[in-house]
């Protein structure tokens, strides 16, 4: 018979059909494989290691920034507390505000605050930026936060 | 000239550097007190200064009504976000007294200008910091000043 002999030993593919030579050879392959690509992501990223290596302080600004954004995380907004006349100034540039678009040209305010009269119209806006009341967005713009607001002239 | 080194120590954009390099940049600054309502540069303007905030705030107003708010110490308001090809093309004004360390636009673009690790460096952390203050900030691959 054909891969055979009188003995009855097995040889060739009939050898390994019978002994699960196939299902061994796709194991090992899959392990030399997983240990190949592993070992190239980790080649990858040891540029990274070689950077805190150099500039240990990342370490210390990484848990930095994570213990304060758990800290925001976990505690209220604080908002600043204002005497009576600050809260009156927050509310007169409430008003001007209304009248602009929700995104507020920081430059635009100023100049309708000094048109309009207010009195230290750079001062006040520090303050309403100070305050949180007015945010600055990602595209050079600035909210106003009604809610932050309402809290701090409450 | 003691707190101008620690307003350079401070400033993302200059911290970090050696010794030497701060002391050959120290004597480019000069100190100017401020208040609310000044106005340090004009858009339109020919550029003169750029500005080291070490206290106090600064609008620094752009183009189409965007505006950038500066009121860290160390936060430095030049090179491209306020100025191209020798004109500025923000005007600054004070919101908050205070204190800014005033640099010649020239003297920081001849330093930016050469091909030195220092200047590198500066670059390289100026753009970070503009991608952090000012994102949309069209020109960030200008130096500022020809």
């Amino acid at each position: 018979m054909n891969g055979v002999d009188a003995v009855g030993v097995l040889y060739g593919l009939e050898a390994i059909n019978a002994h699960n030579g196939w299902a061994i050879s796709v194991v090992g392959v899959t392990i030399v494989f997983s240990g190949l690509v592993t070992l190239s992501a980790l080649i990858s990223q040891l540029h990274k290691l070689v950077t805190l290596y150099d500039n240990p302080e990342i370490i210390k600004k990484l848990f930095t920034r994570k213990s304060e954004s758990a800290a925001k995380a976990g505690t209220p907004k604080k908002h600043m507390v204002l005497t009576e006349a600050q809260k009156q100034i927050c509310r007169q540039y409430n008003l001007l505000a209304q009248t602009m678009d929700a995104v507020i040209s920081l430059p635009k305010l100023l100049r309708m605050a000094e048109l309009s009269g207010l009195k230290d119209p750079h001062a006040n806006i520090n303050l309403l930026i100070k305050s949180g009341i007015l945010c600055a967005d990602e595209q050079g713009y600035f909210t106003w936060d009604e809610d932050i607001f309402i809290r701090t002239t409450s | 000239m003691d707190s101008s080194a620690a307003c350079l120590s401070e400033s993302v954009i200059f911290k970090g550097l050696d010794a030497q390099d701060i002391d050959g940049l120290l004597p480019l600054f000069s100190r100017w007190t401020v208040m609310p309502g000044e106005i340090l540069a004009r858009a339109s303007h020919c550029a003169q200064f750029f500005f080291l905030l070490e206290e106090g705030a600064l609008l620094v107003a752009m183009e189409e009504g965007r505006a950038v708010v500066l009121n860290r110490p160390g936060d430095f308001a030049g090179l491209s976000m306020v100025s191209l090809n020798g004109i500025n093309t923000a005007t600054i004004t004070v919101l908050e007294k205070g204190v800014v360390w005033a640099v010649p636009c020239r003297d920081i673009l001849d330093l930016t200008g050469h091909a030195t690790q220092l200047a590198a460096t500066i670059m390289d952390r100026w753009q970070q910091y503009c991608k952090e203050k000012a994102p949309f900030c069209s020109n960030l691959a200008e130096t500022g000043v020809i």
